[in-house]
């Protein structure tokens, strides 16, 4: 359930407009914080689906209150070092109205970025966090003359067209990540033709999409070496303005691949009790790029062992089955590295994995990725 | 030996409680002045250093001045290094006396990396763009009544506006929060908006390592100079270091007075014992044993009166700290003291100080002490014949010593601690004339007195002179705190009174307007370009002077004041100019980059008319040619005046900070001040001033600067008078056998206070003339050498009659106050007790 990592924005920002007191950065924001934030009814919502044009929606949507601009990659070097990479930008409107003043420093839009790179050979786990105001042109997203996603001088630009390429750069404390990215699908819609419903309330949807196929080449440095790296890119793109609806807590997602057989997203919205909420679903994409949407009773996620953080305590689910009865898979999920928490001002845990199992009788040994948030709350 | 010797002295201590008393008090008064003063000063130096700290965070460097775009390209630069952008202003509070904190105008995303202490806004409702909200540090919202949510009204620049206290900063720890006691911290959109200083930041802060600096260097464009974060603050310290400086000489010349009392005290102490030290000595006791002992008397009133004086200091100080942060927000910059800063190495150095006076001003009665013989010793009136032909030996003394500092004023290269030395030499030699030129006096005092008031009149003034070694210590006493004083008083009167003459001669404009600020130190306050449009244009306006404030940087990093200004053809008499030619210098001010500078920064830059005065600009150094230097009385670190055309072109920028504006002919000032003042919108705010309310107000700036000097000269004369009750005191127990004498001859009490009275009388008159030539001469060191060589400030000497005459009364009623207690004494003395002994 990407679809609403948004919702941790929100939060961070909801206590912004109700913390009158300086909270300290240290308290964590459950996603359940984040719930009772009311937009300003002037913001568009996502009611009914719609047609999703490309490229103009892979640009900013300023009528919705949220989006966010989200890459994930499994990349090894030619010796086989595994590299996994999370860069991640959000755009959040504080207001609907530009606040009326001659200051270039006002801005309605918050954004907030995060990078992470999972360096497996070495254990270790980088993550960082960014805040920019949109204006001055310190982090903004843009559709002319080219498309451009950025917060500082980490950035998304270029195309995400057939045969054509997105650059992606992030860079901080000595760790960089600079990838050229192919698309190998055109854009797959999620949910009906794009539309994804999160709760039973009015508006409470988005319109979201993938581009899980990008061919991934570049390299990375890390602890003062450079690694030539390739691999595959995962690129999902949501927008929106709406709220959780209660009981929801957190949920879990999963964007496997499934070797040249195509991938699979799957997400699952987690209640106060722990049970899965009905809205859950996925989105199957075969080897064509065609997408296919699972429901709720299409796939069982089975958790096999949990990890506990030692640096916040949190336990987190850290192995699964997963199941899609209908296409004749079964697939264990083992993360490559324990420890790829991101505690930042919002809490969650987004690492890669490996994907081990059968697809409809032959052999998967694939990478993937998996988010897990609103745990510990 | 050592035990009887030792119950030998206390027993004498505490036989003469007063005395001891009194020689304590004399050292503490002395200590406290200086405890006082220098808690006061590291006080404001310390509060300022931690709002330094706060407003600089873990910034290791900084540029100033730069356009907004400047922070994007850095800041996006790959790999660049943390920074934030920053607006910085002086704000006012209306509603609360008018008290002045620091606007800070922050990124709060950006804070985390370069103000940890502020980074706790990032997720305080301070930041939401389109809002109102500013955060206090608590105790300061507490102390200005504000609690979340509160509203208040805030002035920058000449507009008013309603900030809402939305956040509450908490300190670490006490020194934390006294950094941020003094700001107003808001969102950085917001700060523009206040300050309507849009597309500039005052500051970009970075921390930097090695590396990182030399590739920012290469990023910067030509004009904006890379600075260590603390440099500024460095160069304003330095500025308030002359006056530190004075303010410690001062308190210096209080704790000089202090010896003289003690020395006074212990003299009067050593020679009363005479006959004990001569029976000590036929008893064996050697004459380094009554050294030490008096010596150790000597220390113990001075550990004790230091001890007292710390105290006491530690109680003035909080008073003085408020004259002390007036005087530096009035001239320097802006500081706000929350606490004073107790530090144990003032305490000590005042201790040491204290310690150090009393036994230097112990070792010529300790030395008296021993160098009797001892059967001379029992007859005291050899010692008074003896100091009697010393007299002219002492003065002959004072003579050279006096020579030496006249020595020292007239190297003309000598630092300022060099002549504040001569000065204390100049006065030490002064006292040393003293004895000489009393029983000079004295010769044709005596029959004068005589013909007045007959036999009691003629004894009075013999007795002045028979006691010399009394009389002559009080009277030296109470001339060096008098002149002190009046030396003070004189160069103060001098410098108001070519302030105000020069006050008269600037002031040319009949309305002046200026954004509301309470110092005169800001240079971020400016006025909205339509409240310019309209007071120039208004009805009844002739023309106007254009004032924008400044700092400019020079290329070697110095900051200087500067004005660029549009003069009215009214207004260029306003100029005296002491260096370069008026006419040609006005001729070239018109067409070309010239500056006239004033006579501080010549003085403190070494530039004379001719020489080149470059300035950071935009777009590289520009060089500006000295063309005149002018009489200046505003600043002691010094300004420049530019052409506002220059500066427009250089530095794009075209607002202004004041106006000076001329009345049509036959339109009242006063009027046309009513009528400006009417025409402001709700929401501006301005000081609309006549040239009158002006002129006042300056010289109301001056006078609280002296303030702290008129404390220190009370505090001065009150040692003096301290010293001239203990000498009669001392007189008095020593006479006692001399009343009773007279008593029985037939002198009525009435007499006898008439006696005591007329004495002291005459000792006042003799210091009070004594210290009009010697504080005339201090004045012209203060004047002359002092002021010119710390402040770089020419004064024209003044000496009103009424300061002098001042002196003399103070003198006259000290001396006569003091003799007031002694006389009534005296009079009760019972001849036949008195006589008794015999």
């Amino acid at each position: 359930m990407r679809s609403t990592l948004w919702v941790l924005v929100v939060a961070w920002l909801a206590l912004c407009a109700c913390e009158r007191a300086p909270a300290p950065l240290a308290a964590k924001l459950t996603v359940a914080q984040a719930m009772g934030g009311d937009a300003d009814a002037r913001f568009a919502r996502a009611r009914e689906p719609r047609e999703l044009r490309f490229p103009d929606d892979h640009g900013p949507q300023p009528l919705f209150q949220t989006e966010w601009w989200y890459f994930t990659g499994n990349l090894a070097d030619a010796s086989g070092r595994e590299f996994g990479c999370q860069v991640t930008f959000f755009r959040r409107a504080t207001r609907f109205d530009a606040p009326a003043s001659a200051s270039a420093w006002n801005s309605r839009d918050v954004y907030m970025a995060h990078f992470a790179l999972s360096d497996v050979a070495a254990g270790r786990f980088h993550a960082f966090e960014r805040f920019e105001r949109g204006a001055l042109d310190l982090a903004g997203a843009r559709i002319a003359p080219q498309w451009r996603v950025w917060n500082r001088d980490w950035s998304a630009s270029g195309s995400l067209a057939a045969n054509e390429t997105t650059r992606l750069v992030a860079e901080e404390d000595g760790v960089r990540v600079e990838l050229e990215l192919r698309a190998l699908t055109p854009p797959v819609l999620n949910g009906v033709r794009g539309f994804s419903r999160k709760g039973d309330g009015d508006g409470a949807a988005s319109y979201y999409y993938s581009l899980p196929r990008l061919e991934a080449s570049g390299r990375i440095v890390v602890e003062g070496r450079e690694h030539q790296v390739s691999g595959r890119v995962w690129f999902d793109r949501e927008w929106s303005t709406s709220a959780l609806e209660a009981p929801q807590v957190g949920w879990d997602w999963f964007a496997l691949r499934l070797g040249d057989a195509g991938e699979l997203m799957l997400y699952s919205m987690r209640r106060s009790d722990g049970t899965r909420d009905r809205h859950a679903s996925g989105t199957w994409t075969d080897a064509r790029g065609v997408g296919a949407t699972l429901d709720a009773d299409d796939f069982e996620i089975e958790v096999l062992a949990h990890w506990t953080s030692p640096r916040t305590g949190v336990r987190y689910p850290s192995r699964w089955r997963v199941r899609v009865p209908s296409r004749e898979l079964e697939l264990e999920l083992t993360p490559l590295l324990a420890d790829q928490e991101l505690d930042h001002a919002v809490r969650y845990w987004e690492g890669a994995v490996r994907i081990e199992g059968a697809l409809r009788g032959a052999r998967v040994d694939s990478r993937g990725y998996v988010e897990l948030a609103g745990y510990g709350s | 030996m050592t035990s009887l010797l030792a119950r030998a002295s206390l027993r004498y201590l505490a036989r003469h409680p007063a005395q001891l008393a009194l020689a304590v008090l004399g050292v503490a008064l002395g200590v406290a002045v200086l405890v006082g003063i220098d808690t006061a000063s590291v006080s404001a130096r310390r509060a300022f250093e931690l709002a330094g700290r706060a407003v600089r965070g873990v910034a290791t460097h900084h540029v100033r001045n730069v356009d907004e775009q400047l922070y994007t390209r850095l800041a996006c630069a790959p790999d660049a290094p943390p920074m934030a952008p920053l607006i910085e202003a002086t704000l006012l509070l209306p509603q609360h006396a008018g008290r002045t904190l620091t606007l800070l105008g922050v990124d709060g995303f950006a804070e985390a990396r370069v103000r940890p202490a502020l980074a706790g806004l990032r997720t305080a409702n301070t930041l939401a763009a389109g809002e109102r909200g500013a955060a206090l540090e608590r105790g300061t919202a507490t102390a200005l009544g504000l609690a979340l949510g509160d509203r208040f009204e805030v002035i920058t620049g000449s507009a008013s506006s309603t900030l809402e206290l939305a956040a509450v900063l908490d300190g670490e720890n006490a020194l934390a929060s006294a950094a941020l006691a003094d700001l107003v911290v808001v969102d950085i959109a917001l700060a523009q908006e206040l300050t309507q200083t849009y597309g500039k930041l005052s500051r970009i802060d970075f921390v930097l390592t090695a590396q990182d600096e030399g590739r920012l260097r290469t990023q910067l464009p030509a004009g904006v100079r890379l600075e260590a974060a603390d440099a500024r603050e460095q160069s304003l310290k330095s500025l308030t270091q002359a006056f530190e400086v004075n303010l410690r000489a001062l308190s210096l010349l209080a704790l000089l007075v202090g010896a003289f009392l003690v020395y006074n005290t212990m003299t009067f102490s050593v020679v009363q014992r005479r006959p004990l030290w001569a029976a000590l000595r036929t008893l064996g006791v050697t004459r380094a044993e009554i050294f030490r002992l008096v010596c150790v008397e000597a220390l113990a009133v001075g550990a004790v009166g230091s001890a007292l004086g710390i105290g006491l200091g530690l109680l003035l100080a909080q008073e003085l700290v408020r004259l002390v942060t007036r005087t530096i927000n009035d001239l320097y910059f802006v500081v706000e003291v929350r606490a004073l800063s107790i530090e144990p190495a003032t305490l000590a150095q005042a201790l040491l100080l204290g310690l150090a006076a009393t036994l230097v001003s112990a070792l010529a009665p300790a030395r008296d002490a021993v160098s009797t013989a001892p059967r001379l010793a029992l007859n005291r009136s050899g010692l008074e014949s003896r100091l009697r032909a010393h007299a002219p030996r002492y003065a002959a003394g004072g003579l050279l010593v006096v020579g030496l500092s006249l020595a020292l004023f007239a190297w003309p290269a000598a630092p300022l601690v060099v002549s504040l030395a001569a000065l204390f030499a100049l006065l030490v030699g002064c006292a040393m004339f003293t004895p000489w030129l009393t029983l000079l006096a004295i010769r044709p005092l005596a029959p004068l007195a005589g013909l007045l008031a007959g036999a009691v009149g003629r004894m009075a003034t013999r007795g002045i002179a028979t006691n010399l070694s009394r009389t002559g210590v009080a009277i030296a006493a109470l001339s060096i705190a008098l002149s002190a004083t009046t030396g003070m008083g004189v160069m103060v009167e001098s410098f108001r009174s070519t302030v105000s003459r020069w006050l008269r001669a600037t002031l040319r404009a009949d309305v002046y307007v200026s954004a509301p600020t309470l110092t005169s130190t800001s240079v971020d306050t400016a006025l909205a370009p339509a409240l310019v449009e309209r007071l120039t244009h208004a009805d009844g306006v002739a023309g106007a002077n254009l004032y924008r404030a400044l700092e400019l940087q020079r290329p070697g990093g110095d900051w200087v004041r500067a004005v660029a200004m549009d003069f009215d053809v009214r207004g260029q008499g306003a100029l005296e100019f002491l260096a370069g030619d008026a006419a040609q210098a006005w001729a070239s001010f018109e067409e070309r980059d010239v500056v006239f500078i004033s006579e501080p920064l010549a003085t403190r830059t070494r530039l004379a008319p001719g020489d080149l005065l470059e300035f950071d600009a935009p777009g590289g150094p520009r060089a500006f040619e000295v063309a005149a230097v002018f009489r200046d009385y505003s600043t002691d670190a010094g300004f420049a005046f530019l052409p506002r055309r220059a500066y427009a072109e250089h530095w794009r920028d075209t607002s202004l900070s004041s106006l000076g504006l001329f009345a049509r002919e036959g339109v009242d000032p006063e009027q046309l001040v009513e009528r400006l003042r009417a025409s402001l919108a709700p929401d501006e705010r301005a000081f609309i001033r006549s040239r009158a309310a002006l002129e006042r107000s300056s010289l109301e700036v001056f006078d609280r600067t002296f303030e702290v000097t008129h404390v220190l000269r009370f505090i001065a004369g009150g040692i003096a008078f301290l010293g001239v009750l203990c000498a009669l005191l001392a007189l008095e127990l020593e006479r006692e056998r001399e009343f009773g004498v007279l008593r029985a001859l037939g002198l009525a009490p009435r007499g006898v206070r008439l006696l005591v009275l007329l004495q002291t009388g005459l000792m006042g008159l003799i210091a009070g003339v004594l210290s009009l030539p010697i504080g005339i001469a201090v004045a012209l060191v203060l004047i002359h050498v002092i002021n010119e060589r710390a402040f770089g400030w020419s004064l024209q000497f003044e000496a009103p009659p009424r300061v002098l005459l001042e002196s003399l009364v103070l003198a006259i009623l000290a001396a006569l106050l003091a003799g007031v207690i002694p006389a009534l004494r005296m009079a009760k003395i019972k001849p036949a007790r008195a006589l008794r002994a015999d």
